[in-house]
């Protein structure tokens, strides 16, 4: 991310957070099961039944977080849309996969493989949008976001890109659950939830206006986002280093460390091996035991993390270095992995 | 542009039903000899649609990458790491011993799904399939091909359909000119599956002949598969290390039709935009192109949109072709496999030709290259990659001189 | 006709449309309830399985789908079902 800085001015999710709204500030939703889905809003509030009608519910909720988010910025049609997703539609994959199963290959429903390709989030939004501009689409398991991410801040390189539409999106079904389950990412339905070790499936739904200058809707500035694949945690440290210095930031700058711990011992004993070292434990927060795990997860992190910045404190359940949060010459990072070898971390300040 | 900013290739690798490597794939070109045929290995009861299959089984694909029978694979790693193997040996580069930051990214739709079809129900029912499950997404098949070679210093995957590889050359090609990375090997590789194969069948815009891309009875697709990728870096970083350039990524753009999910528009917005911004990113003007790799499908709505904007474009249309009647459409490899192919062009001073043509478009003014065409000095080739979701890239390749 | 009218609010999945909302002699495609694409594509799966009438060319389907009355015309006179 070379040259520009970048600002987010406008964010929205759906989530297993109530929806559109920051009531998870002060009041955040507690799960103790191991699948949580989304709280939607009344669909039919945002979207006319004849528009919405061969939309899966994650379409929905990418179509309305990038409205509400594009309205919070005061921006009509962006320059880019570029989307984030592990899974895509996994749902619609499903039905067609089920549906060959079952058929064998005849009489199969054209509208479920076509929501099946994962770019279906970002061409849908564009549709909606009437965008004609970049439009693309990253799915790379848990970095989905953060790669989605990076592009945004290459792209606000060019000169005709002011304005990038970015988001994150997934949904579980029980089925990919069970999957995941058997892959040792959670616990299986037959275990069910542990309170020693409360990892869950959430979904999520998050998109943001990333913008290369700021204006009066700017809640925060992404100083650096850096991509990184199996590193060694000498390269992770050193990565954050580089990241800090450049933006001329130290580590003591550091007020505020928000990792993707969410209670699986194998997930966890990463991050207190990758770049936890450099900083004080207290200042070491989590944002997965709020709204789940997901390929996407990262998205409500940085969501979370952009209205701390707008609110200028944390929620009474996260700590931060100082009082007053987000204060000129502070920043903050996110740091991810998933499976120890997809890594990102996010630098943020305040604005 | 900077002449130490441009971007270079200075290695690529090729798999398709034309064969392995980029001399298999230039020969059967050049001979007009077509790798579509009737479907081999894909396990699918519509064996009436002939395909562009990559003539190896998982098996001998395996045992040529010396990866152990334990060792759980999906189709589209494999070809992948063929495809990667080629262009990394060419360029020169071992990422594992590499001091140089070297990033991957790859285009990929179908992920691991050929296998995931085949066990979807044994998957829940036992413990012995549980690999494939890492392996099923789209990212999880990019890791593969990454694990295998080691090094990487980022890896990424882009899914955009038949527009991937395209899209992750360009995402190459903006890395470096911010100074990302100092070497990006982009493209992409997809497999067969029954999953997609249905999909477009169910979109019926299969066609159980030869495909006949531009022809006024053409009548769809015929699937294929593939795997290609390019190694790109600065001219500074080439000379620095004493790479050779094979062509250059001259200039590109994405756009969105923004009108169906499937369907593109019919005045062919997306296109006309892609292309039309790839030309001025390059800095040239549309008669400097002399020649178009199509992305010519053989659907009529495909063909008629790509050539309505190109007449849109171009004052007089150049020489245009489409190479799926040799390959087939390989999907999300098709962007970076045809760029291989429009290298190759260049540097043979050869313009590919258009299969299986007989009669124009009636609503075009102008016939694809159906025969060779004397040989004369190639400097510019538009490559153009369209998805599903009116995702629309153009690239333009250039010759080293 | 109210049964074909059912079938296709159900598998098009058009909420909040009722039969008689649909008039018989409507252009169901570019106008009236503004049909695309992919629902001519759904139809003519929806006639193989409701009706067992197979359709290999979607340029047929475009003539069938015209209107109701017409595509009601269509299935009774090919209905193997």
């Amino acid at each position: 991310m070379s040259n520009r800085l970048a600002f987010i001015q406008g964010a929205a999710h759906i989530s297993i957070q109530n929806p559109l709204s920051d009531e998870w500030f002060d009041a955040p939703l507690r799960y103790h099961q191991l699948l949580v889905p989304t709280i939607d809003p009344k669909f039919s509030d945002y979207l006319p039944p004849l528009v919405s009608r061969r939309m899966c519910n994650l379409i929905r909720r990418a179509v309305i977080t990038s409205r509400v988010a594009l309205n919070e910025a005061h921006i009509e049609v962006p320059d880019a849309i570029i989307s984030g997703t592990g899974l895509g539609c996994i749902g619609n994959t499903e039905k067609f996969l089920n549906a060959i199963n079952e058929n064998g290959e005849e009489m199969l429903p054209p509208s479920y493989f076509m929501q099946s390709t994962h770019n279906v989030l970002s061409s849908s939004i564009a549709i909606d949008l009437k965008c004609h501009c970049y439009n693309n689409t990253f799915v790379h398991r848990g970095t989905s976001f953060e790669q989605a991410l990076y592009d945004t801040t290459l792209i606000l390189n060019q000169e005709s890109i002011h304005n990038v539409l970015v988001g994150g999106f997934d949904e579980m079904t029980s089925k990919y659950f069970e999957l995941m389950a058997k892959a040792g990412y959670w616990k299986r339905v037959e275990e069910g939830f542990d309170e020693e070790q409360p990892c869950f499936a959430g979904e999520v739904a998050a998109s943001f206006v990333v913008s290369d200058k700021k204006t009066p809707q700017t809640t925060c500035c992404i100083e650096g986002i850096k991509l990184l694949y199996k590193p060694s945690v000498a390269t992770f440290n050193k990565t954050i280093n580089q990241l800090l210095a450049k933006s001329e930031h130290t580590p003591a700058d550091v007020e505020l460390l928000l990792t993707g711990i969410n209670g699986n011992v194998k997930n966890d004993t990463v991050y207190r091996q990758l770049g936890l070292s450099l900083f004080d434990a207290n200042i070491c927060n989590t944002y997965k035991d709020l709204f789940g795990e997901s390929f996407t997860a990262p998205a409500m992190g940085l969501y979370a993390l952009s209205r701390c910045y707008a609110k200028k404190t944390v929620p009474p359940y996260w700590h931060s270095k100082n009082s007053s949060f987000g204060e000129k010459g502070k920043v903050s990072l996110i740091l991810n992995h998933w499976n120890g070898k997809s890594c990102s971390i996010i630098l943020l300040s305040g604005c | 542009m900077n002449s130490g900013n441009e971007i270079l290739v200075t290695g690529s690798g090729i798999i398709t039903a034309l064969g392995i490597g980029k001399d298999a794939t230039w020969d059967a070109l050049v001979n007009k000899r077509s790798g579509i045929a009737p479907v081999k290995y894909l396990q699918s009861s519509h064996g009436e649609f002939p395909v562009g299959e990559v003539k190896l089984s998982n098996e001998e694909m395996r045992a040529l990458l010396h990866i152990r029978p334990s060792t759980t694979t999906v189709r589209s790693s494999l070809l992948g790491i063929i495809a990667l193997e080629e262009a990394l040996e060419e360029a020169g580069i071992k990422p594992s011993y590499a001091k140089e930051r070297v990033a991957l990214i790859s285009g990929i739709t179908v992920g691991g799904m050929d296998q995931t079809e085949l066990v979807y129900q044994k998957l829940f029912e036992t413990e012995t399939y549980n690999d494939y499950i890492d392996l099923n997404d789209c990212g999880g098949c990019t890791e593969q091909i990454a694990d295998y070679f080691n090094g990487f210093s980022s890896v990424s995957t882009i899914v955009t359909a038949c527009s991937s590889a395209a899209n992750a050359l360009i995402m190459a090609s903006n890395m470096l000119k911010t100074g990302e990375a100092d070497i990006v090997v982009a493209g992409g590789c997809e497999c067969l599956s029954i999953y997609h194969f249905n999909g477009f069948h169910t979109l019926m815009i299969l066609d159980n002949e030869l495909c006949k891309p531009f022809d006024q009875h053409r009548k769809g697709i015929n699937l294929g598969e593939g795997a290609a990728y390019l190694v790109l870096e600065t001219t500074e970083h080439a000379v620095k290390r004493g790479a050779t350039s094979r062509g250059k990524l001259a200039g590109a753009c994405n756009a969105c039709d923004a009108f169906h999910l499937t369907a593109s528009s019919p005045n062919g917005i997306g296109p006309y935009l892609a292309m039309k911004g790839a030309i001025e990113n390059a800095g040239l003007k549309p008669s400097a192109i002399d020649y178009i790799n199509a992305h010519g499908t053989g659907t009529p709505n495909n063909d008629l949109t790509e050539g309505i904007a190109c007449m849109r474009l171009f004052d007089k249309v150049p020489p245009i072709a489409s190479i799926k009647a040799f390959t087939g459409h390989t999907t999300s490899a098709a962007g970076a496999v045809e760029g291989v192919i429009s290298l190759l062009a260049l540097e043979n001073n050869y313009m590919p030709v258009n299969l299986n043509f007989s009669q124009q478009m009636e609503e075009l003014n102008f016939s694809p290259v159906s025969n060779p065409l004397p040989k004369k000095p190639l400097k510019y080739i538009l490559s153009n990659s369209f998805g599903f979701g009116g995702n629309d890239s153009s690239i333009i390749f250039a010759s080293n001189k | 006709m109210l049964e074909l009218k059912n079938e296709i609010i159900k598998v098009l999945n058009l909420e909040g449309i009722k039969p008689e909302d649909i008039n018989d002699d409507d252009e169901m495609f570019s106008k009236g309830l503004g049909l695309d694409s992919i629902d001519a594509l759904e139809l003519i799966v929806m006639l193989e399985k409701n009706y067992g009438i197979k359709l290999t060319d979607p340029a047929k389907g475009k003539e069938i789908f015209k209107s109701i009355r017409i595509m009601a015309e269509y299935v009774t006179a090919n209905r193997k079902k």
